[in-house]
């Protein structure tokens, strides 16, 4: 399982890279991609400027098998959106942590204080398996 | 109570191919090795190898074996002799479905039976609770001393040739040979679930490795990839082959769940739910299974809402829904009000909070396809 250690996570199974002016470029793990199987479409993104919600749904996620919401680990103002992925959704599959699906402006930089670091992702992984 | 999780006889092959896992039915089963998209393109274009091993497999034995099953079966097994296959529901008195089988003659006095995964116990007490009526007839499980396996796709038969003594062009479909395979005992049955050519295979568990492994290696220069639960399913819904619990269940009869064909009202004897069936054949029902497929980007899952194209009537549920990997779309079956079945109609399915189009198309998807000489 690939965990880069420059990258933060959440125990929704995405990870989050965060730039010197607070913002942050949000996909989904390794571990998110294989458990989804085949992506297929990424759908329902919120548009850029739009307030989002800390725990509310960025895109969703449709896999041959299943679908998936990605969560939004913070409140804050949507950045930018990946729309390269609408053509190309198996990037996620096959890159993940190159795939970015979104960009927020964060309101509040304490909030990243609450992420998972590298270690502490894999000893959640390990957990629930 | 904590259920042991089961494991099939070829969990080390799994294991070792690293194999995604999932529990099906109580059963640690491989999802995917690679990946559902390739594996279900690898067996429409060459052949793949499947594990059933999670399948029951019952012998019916004694000189009225045949009589039982005509009593539980819908379908009509005299139109089969020795060496014939035939699949067929098992139903309640009501019309809905115990399970949907299939039958491999061997004489009047014995058949092979494959069952649900699902049913294997609910199957065995069904059989034996009938099997009273009759007065010399026995029910064998051999679930857990077998190991079952299917290779399906267009070279399917390349692979299998070298392997048997027996000539396959001979071989029809919905037939079976007792031969071996490398010198092994097998039994190979011309049937599948997955709108392929291609053969299920039983062995005895402790050759089950053995010619997994023999047919992998002959089937390496046709391009043979292990296949998973995944491909499994997405095969059999472009094929619009029923799943028992979706498609024909305890609440659905099979003329509702569009395999009335298996349904026989010109068979001699009487059998389990009859009236019913045979009421339905002949008048009206109120719902029936339709396919649908996609017209924007989304994608169908079971027991999801349909609406006619207004949104304001609801018409039924999807029975199986999936991404298909042949026709890059949404696809689903879904039992719905028998009044919405033309061809190229729309619907409306609620996919969470707002509405995906579908368009009623023919069923099945994809056509059986057979081996191309």
């Amino acid at each position: 399982m690939n965990i880069p250690e420059d990258l933060k996570y959440t125990v929704t199974d995405e990870w989050i890279k965060i730039d010197g002016e607070g913002i942050a470029s949000i996909g989904i793990t390794d571990f998110a991609q294989e458990e989804l199987t085949d992506i297929v479409y990424i759908t329902d993104f919120p548009e850029i400027g739009d307030h989002v919600e800390k725990g509310s749904s960025l895109a969703v996620i449709e896999s041959v098998k299943t679908v998936a919401d990605v969560v939004s680990p913070f409140t804050g103002i949507i950045t930018e959106i990946n729309s390269v992925l609408e053509g190309k959704p198996e990037m996620l599959n096959e890159d993940p942590y190159n795939a970015w699906i979104i960009k927020i402006k964060v309101d509040d930089q304490g909030a990243f204080t609450q992420l998972l670091d590298p270690e502490q992702y894999r000893k959640k992984l390990s957990e629930d398996s | 109570m904590l259920i042991p999780v089961r494991r099939t006889t070829l969990f080390p092959v799994h294991e070792e191919l690293d194999a995604k896992l999932i529990l099906f039915e109580g059963w640690e089963m491989p999802l995917q090795y690679t990946s559902i998209m390739e594996e279900h393109v690898n067996t429409r274009e060459n052949a793949s190898l499947f594990d059933i091993t999670h399948m029951g497999e019952f012998l019916v034995e004694g000189s009225q074996a045949h009589d039982l099953l005509q009593y539980v079966c819908t379908n009509d097994l005299s139109l089969i002799g020795p060496g014939g296959a035939q699949y067929s529901p098992m139903c309640n008195d009501d019309g809905t479905v115990v399970d949907d089988i299939f039958c491999y003659c061997y004489s009047r006095s014995k058949y092979r039976l494959f069952v649900n995964a699902s049913n294997r116990q609910k199957d065995l007490l069904w059989l034996e609770t009938h099997a009273v009526r009759f007065d010399n007839v026995t029910v064998k499980n051999v679930s857990d001393e077998r190991t079952r396996m299917t290779l399906q796709g267009p070279k399917s038969q390349d692979i299998l040739e070298s392997l048997v003594p027996d000539n396959l062009d001979e071989m029809k479909r919905f037939t079976f040979i007792e031969t071996n395979i490398s010198g092994i005992s097998a039994f190979i049955a011309r049937t599948g679930y997955t709108g392929e050519d291609g053969f299920e295979i039983s062995c005895k568990n402790s050759d089950g490795i053995a010619i997994w492994e023999y047919i992998m290696a002959a089937g390496k220069e046709f391009g043979i990839l292990p296949a998973g639960l995944g491909a499994r399913d997405t095969l059999r819904l472009e094929a619009s082959y029923s799943l028992y619990g979706h498609e024909i269940s305890e609440e659905i009869t099979p003329i509702e769940g569009g395999v009335e064909f298996v349904v026989k009202p010109t068979k001699k004897e009487d059998y389990i739910g009859r009236k019913v069936l045979e009421t339905q054949l002949n008048s009206f029902i109120s719902r029936k299974i339709i396919a649908i497929e996609a017209m924007d980007r989304g994608v169908f899952r079971h027991d999801q809402d349909v609406y006619d194209k207004t949104g304001e009537v609801w018409i039924g549920k999807i029975t199986s829904g999936t991404f298909s990997p042949t026709f890059k779309k949404g696809i689903a079956l879904a039992l719905v009000n028998s009044k919405y079945k033309v061809i190229g109609d729309e619907v409306l399915v609620r996919v969470r909070d707002r509405f995906i189009r579908g368009k009623i198309v023919h069923r099945p998807f994809y056509d059986y396809h057979p081996r191309s000489k």
